[in-house]
């Protein structure tokens, strides 16, 4: 099995904003890119995942930097980002319009624009596909829960979340940070997750988590000429700074061996839902 | 020798029709029958007992071309039927939306005509033609997509006014294509009315297609219940309407009298109405006045965005209550009207449509009597069935 997809490079990199890295997940590539794309006529607009009260997120078109600022940061619930695609190119007459989304929306935006049913003039208008890393998702209830219950945390009074060194982390607004293992999350994961084999977004353009880069740096994946042109520039340019992937154990090798457990395990769920005749999807990024 | 001719099915038109021709001895029409063959298909049975939510977009299915119209017209019903007032924003989006969908009607219209008027050796006019109508089309078809969420079917209309706003962006884009609309529609307009002068020229009958019946018009651009007289438009079934009972079964249409007799609607009714275009002419007129509304659409489409709030409010949160409204359109072939009654928790009692083509049937009848049978269908197009 063919771990991360087809892919030109994989670097290590990082924002040079000091505005992004304040509010960004990891290296703040999503944000550094999309700033990048719309500050220069790349992109003019761009679908974030925003957050109302209680850590809801919303999905937004964005057309400013100050905009995707302030939807940086990974919500581990679900953003409908595709429902607003319609809107970006409709009522906000977009015509380069990037998206970031988790593999699944990113492989279901890839689906639409090469099956356009119901998705007249929007074909050439989608510009960027930015694809985030991701293990599983939790619905909204369930996020709640792992905050509430097991951190013991107010939902309001989150700042950030995150997920690393089989932890799941919640950071306060009041400066505390709370853990619980990922083993105790479990339960409340998506289902639907667990038939999906994409770990790293296999058909972004460029793709990003943390995984494989030290703390603060993020993992870059470029997939096609059109996401190597955007981050060499943004290297040229000053925007962002890179470094070497680390191919070792901790670095690459991390990366390649969390998107093989992804594949087996859930391939594993998928034949097992097989006998029992229930769906599953159709032979994507085994 | 008095004969029976049938054009079966009738070409280069909307819908789905026939005309049966009683022609006398010299060849002119005595006695025309327009049937409308498009089957019953129930819409106005179909939304009773249905939450009134649901009716816009279902009766936005009626048409291939007239969806927009259908929804503002349904919306305005059930609005005017609770009691809703929608904001002033939400009121510019729709009217907006519905001259979008004039504007790429109107010239699909221009194309649908264009082979009775330009000769089969004029290939490059008609190329310049059907240019300009795709670029006229494009906008048109522009303005729905950004305005009402979609092109076919657009879903921001909604009982309560529209969805959501534009962006400062899409503003500045519709801009400069209506700016372009404008250049294109002058061009066209110029185009028909020579057109036509030299058609009738040459057939030598200025006033060919032209019949005694009033015009119905309620708006130029948009559609407005306080200016028609309500009691004076009644629905009779074709059995009362036509003596010839085979004929009367034929048709799947209600006749729509306005004080008593048909009525014409359309561009030509708009124009003369509320502008001062020439009346009693022949149905060649409506035509020019066709082309010469793509203009009034476009000033009123640049005016509207520069009342536009796009910061405002364009949606109230219906409240329902007993009542029946009346919702008018005017789509881009004539008056389009949708009369509701709601009832226990908003759902639907009893709907009516007069759609906008139900007016014109009996009007190009009488249009066509009295002239050359083969200029018949010449003159059932020229009112956009
Ligand atoms: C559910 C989930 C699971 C993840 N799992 C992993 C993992 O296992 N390993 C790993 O290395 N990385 C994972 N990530 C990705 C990681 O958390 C960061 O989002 C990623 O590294 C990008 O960080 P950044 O600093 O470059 O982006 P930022 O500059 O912070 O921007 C992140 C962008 O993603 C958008 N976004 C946030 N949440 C969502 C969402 N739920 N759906 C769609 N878009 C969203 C934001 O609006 C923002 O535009 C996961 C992300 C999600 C949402």
């Amino acid at each position: 099995m063919d771990p991360l997809g087809s892919y030109k490079s994989i670097i290590s990199a990082r924002a040079t904003d000091k505005r992004i890295l304040k509010r960004c997940q990891d290296g703040g590539i999503v944000s550094a890119v999309f700033i990048y794309g719309l500050e220069n006529n790349i992109l003019d607009g761009v679908i974030v995942a925003d957050k109302e009260e209680g850590f809801r997120p919303v999905p937004k078109v964005a057309t400013t930097p100050e905009e995707v600022l302030e939807a940086a940061g990974t919500k581990y619930t679900v953003s409908p980002n595709l429902s607003v695609l319609k809107s970006a190119i409709r009522e906000y007459a977009c015509e380069k319009v990037g998206v970031v989304g988790t593999p699944c929306q990113i492989l279901s935006l890839r689906k639409a624009l090469k099956y356009p049913v119901g998705f007249r003039h929007m074909v050439d208008k989608v510009k960027l596909l930015v694809g985030i890393f991701c293990m599983e998702n939790f619905p909204y209830m369930g996020m709640r829960i792992i905050v509430e219950e097991l951190c013991g945390v107010r939902i309001e009074d989150v700042v950030k979340m995150d997920i690393g060194k089989g932890k799941f982390w919640v950071y306060t607004r009041w400066g505390e940070v709370k853990s619980v293992k990922l083993k105790k999350t479990h339960p409340y994961e998506q289902s639907s997750c667990h038939v999906c084999t994409d770990y790293t977004a296999e058909l972004a353009d460029i793709s990003t988590g943390s995984v494989g880069s030290p703390d603060g740096w993020s993992t870059v994946i470029i997939r096609n000429e059109r996401g190597e042109e955007i981050i060499n520039k943004m290297i040229e340019e000053g925007y962002l700074e890179r470094r070497p992937i680390d191919e070792g154990k901790f670095g690459l090798g991390l990366l390649k061996k969390l998107a093989l457990v992804k594949k087996e395990k859930n391939m594993k769920e998928i034949e097992h839902r097989k006998e029992l005749g229930l769906p599953v999807p159709p032979d994507v990024c085994h | 020798m008095a004969q029976t001719v049938d054009i079966t099915p009738t070409t280069r038109h909307e819908g789905h029709a026939k005309l049966i021709l009683e022609v006398d001895g010299e060849g002119i029409v005595s006695k025309a029958y327009y049937i409308n063959t498009t089957p019953i298909r129930g819409f106005e049975r179909m939304v009773v007992g249905r939450p009134a939510e649901f009716v816009p977009f279902a009766v936005m299915r009626i048409c291939g071309i007239c969806q927009t119209t259908h929804g503002i017209a349904s919306c305005s019903a059930i609005e005017d039927a609770i009691g809703c007032e929608i904001p002033e924003d939400g009121r510019l989006l729709r009217e907006l939306t519905g001259l979008g969908s004039r504007m790429h009607s109107h010239p699909i219209h221009h194309l649908l005509t264009l082979e009775d008027f330009v000769k089969p050796e004029e290939g490059d006019l008609k190329i310049e033609i059907i240019k300009l109508i795709q670029s006229m089309r494009k906008v048109g078809q522009l303005i729905v997509d950004t305005v009402g969420g979609e092109g076919i079917h657009p879903p921001n209309i909604v009982i309560g006014g529209m969805r959501t706003n534009i962006s400062e962006r899409a503003k500045a884009k519709l801009y400069y294509a209506l700016r372009q609309f404008e250049k294109d529609a002058y061009r066209m307009y110029e185009i028909y009315q020579e057109l036509i002068e030299r058609f009738l020229e040459e057939v030598g009958i200025p006033d060919l297609g032209s019949h005694d019946y009033p015009y119905i018009a309620s708006h130029t651009t948009y559609g407005d219940r306080e200016a028609i007289n309500w009691d004076g438009i009644v629905e009779i079934p074709p059995h009362r309407y036509y003596k010839d009972m085979k004929i009367a079964e034929s048709t799947s249409l209600m006749i729509p009298l306005y004080e008593g007799v048909p009525a014409e609607g359309g561009p030509r009714a708009r124009l003369v109405k509320f502008g001062n275009f020439r009346s009693g002419g022949g149905a060649m007129d409506i035509n020019i006045a066709r082309a010469k509304e793509n203009l009034g659409a476009v000033y009123r489409a640049l005016e509207i965005l520069d009342e536009l709030n796009i910061n405002g409010k364009t949606r109230v949160t219906p409240e329902y209550r007993d009542g029946s409204g009346i919702g008018v359109h005017e789509a881009p072939r004539g008056m389009n009207t949708h009369f509701a009654e709601v009832g226990r928790e908003g759902r639907i009692k009893s709907y009516r449509i007069i759609a906008a083509s139900n007016w014109n049937f009996p009007v190009v009848e009488k249009a066509i009597e009295g002239y050359p049978h083969q200029y018949a269908e010449v003159i059932m197009r020229a009112f956009d069935m």
